[in-house]
């Protein structure tokens, strides 16, 4: 049984964990920064624990304090929302070893998709398409060379240990991979204390697009279709996704879906996860990665779906059986989410702190808005730039995409820069409307501008 | 600086400008930063940077002539006092007044003052919070 459940985690994602868990009768306990204590996380909650001072090391990444914090706290089961410890297996282990819960996959999971050689030699395994590239980690800079030629520029070289866009570089010719080949080793010892590196063939302005997949523990596991997420930044990070992806073949959204699946499966997946794909304009698709955790953008997935992703995390973490198999999902509509962002589209997206002075949200039918702040909060340089996610729902893309541009319009945030102004404008792309986006999009909406 | 990286500090000093504060201090474990901003000057006048030890704590606490501090658990965990942790003992900055208890691991608590104890807050076994006043010291 889980009956107190403890959020290692803060912002809006803390808020929305809480909010299902309420709905389930289950009490909550919130972590938080000494910075943090004006968060709607905390009041929302049923009770606090500090765990440090303001930088994330201190508190939300304090693996002593934060362990403590769900020890005394009696929690019998820990939720850790997305980032921070949610894919570290020494967290997910340490807590079992205190009798409590991890909702999330079983460690064995975690780590066969942690590492991204191990990853892509499951997905073959698996008999899913992967990005052509070689074959575990390189060696040495002279095997990069021999495996770039083979495969043909450009190549990616990637860190085995990177994520979240970080320790990706592309390279275009064999007179480029010496130095690029040093400076991505050093970046990727510096960011994760490991200079493994893989290399890949180059996709030319792909879609990103992932399948979401949850699993119980007694072997049953579904997909809940797909998200495209090709609207990134410079920095390879997600900024609007929505779902389905409107321009997909019934055939690939099968084959892709089933394909999910069967990595997931190879590796005995349970709870929920996110296998990432490339797709190419012919209908290729290749394996990315598998994100073993609840998605920042998982609720367009809950918009056309009808399902609460956090609820079934909890029910199949306390042992319940899946309550519906891979026929009884239907998705219906349109779904899309805008991250609302703490950021200077004028100073090239610089983080933007202070106190918000104004805090007008959007609302009306189909407009959903998960956040911590309100206006009187301040932004502090502590954290992760985003403060909102904006998500719509319509009919269909195009009422989807309407929705989007009204809400926007009507946001107004006063006291800090935030990131909204930009995605007016780029709701308003005519590619963007249409459909018609890669991951080149934003690059070159960028340079338009 | 590992922790207080420069951006941290530049953001800091930014949000201290924009809402006209003087003084910044940022502390992340043992280190330590403190700035003091020209509010006369341009924005892009470099502010006057100093790098040095800081207390945490905030300013004594006056109460009818009296300055009170408080000692704070520095982690999550179960309190254990020490012997000195009682009411009317004397103590140093830097005395051990007791330890909490994380993980199997038993982390000393320090007195961030000098001075005599004029109120116990926590027993022993009691579970603590980062930053939870344990003790009530008069300087």
């Amino acid at each position: 049984m889980i009956q107190k459940v403890l959020i290692a985690n803060r912002g809006e994602i803390a808020l929305r964990v809480i909010r299902t868990c309420k709905r389930m009768g289950i009490e909550t306990v919130a972590i938080y920064s000494q910075a943090d204590k004006d968060s709607l996380h905390v009041a929302a909650a049923d009770s606090a624990i500090c765990v440090g001072e303001a930088t994330n090391t201190d508190s939300y990444l304090n693996l002593a304090n934060v362990l403590m914090a769900a020890e005394i706290s009696g929690a019998d089961a820990v939720h850790p929302g997305y980032g921070y410890f949610s894919e570290r297996t020494l967290f997910a282990e340490a807590l079992a070893g205190m009798g409590i819960k991890f909702i999330g996959p079983s460690v064995k999971a975690i780590e066969a998709m942690g590492d991204k050689a191990a990853a892509k030699a499951a997905a073959i395994a698996a008999s899913c398409p992967v990005v052509p590239g070689s074959d575990g980690i390189v060696a040495n800079e002279a095997d990069a060379i021999r495996i770039a030629e083979e495969i043909g520029y450009p190549v990616l070289l990637k860190a085995v240990a990177g994520g979240g866009g970080k320790g990706i570089r592309r390279v275009d010719s064999s007179a480029d991979l010496g130095r690029l080949w040093k400076l991505a080793q050093n970046e990727a010892q510096a960011s994760f204390g490991n200079a493994d590196m893989l290399v890949e063939k180059c996709v030319i302005a792909p879609r990103h697009v992932e399948v979401q997949v949850i699993g119980d523990e007694h072997g049953n596991l579904i997909h809940l279709f797909e998200r495209e997420c090709s609207i990134q930044n410079l920095r390879h990070q997600k900024i609007v996704e929505e779902a389905p992806y409107a321009g997909m073949s019934e055939a690939l959204r099968k084959r892709m879906g089933e394909a999910a699946v069967r990595v997931a499966s190879a590796v005995g997946y349970s709870n929920a996860g996110t296998v990432e794909f490339l797709v190419d304009s012919s209908e290729n698709f290749y394996f990315l990665e598998m994100n073993t955790r609840l998605q920042v953008e998982h609720p367009v997935t809950e918009a056309i779906t009808g399902l609460d992703l956090v609820e079934l995390q909890i029910r199949v973490a306390r042992g319940e059986k899946l309550p519906l198999t891979q026929e009884q999902v239907q998705f219906e509509g349109h779904a899309i989410e805008a991250r609302i962002t703490a950021q200077d589209p004028d100073q090239q997206f610089a983080p933007s702190t202070g106190l918000i002075s104004r805090w007008n949200a959007p609302g009306g039918p189909g407009v959903r808005m998960d956040t911590h702040v309100y206006a009187g909060f301040k932004i502090m340089p502590f954290y992760d730039p985003m403060i909102a996610k904006l998500i719509v729902y319509g009919r269909d893309r195009a009422e989807a995409v309407q929705r989007l541009t009204v809400a926007l319009d009507e946001f107004h945030v006063e006291g800090i820069k935030t990131n909204i102004p930009f995605l007016r404008r780029l709701v308003r792309d005519a590619d963007y409307q249409a459909g018609d986006i890669s991951t080149a999009f934003v690059p070159q909406f960028l340079g338009e501008a | 600086m590992k922790e207080l990286d420069l951006e941290t500090i530049r953001h800091a000093l930014r949000t201290a400008r924009e809402n006209g504060y003087e003084v910044v201090r940022i502390r992340s474990g043992a280190e330590a930063f403190r700035g003091t901003l020209d509010l006369t000057r341009p924005e892009s006048a470099t502010p006057e940077l100093v790098f040095m030890p800081e207390e945490m704590d905030a300013d004594p606490e006056e109460t009818e002539g009296q300055a009170f501090e408080e000692i704070r658990a520095m982690a999550v965990g179960y309190f254990a006092p020490g012997s000195l942790f009682e009411v009317s003992a004397s103590v140093n900055k830097g005395d051990v007044v007791g330890s909490i208890r994380a993980l199997g691991i038993s982390n000393d608590v320090t007195s961030s003052v000098s001075g005599k104890i004029t109120e116990v807050l926590v027993g022993e076994g009691d579970p603590v919070q980062f930053g939870q006043a344990l003790a009530r010291v008069e300087v």
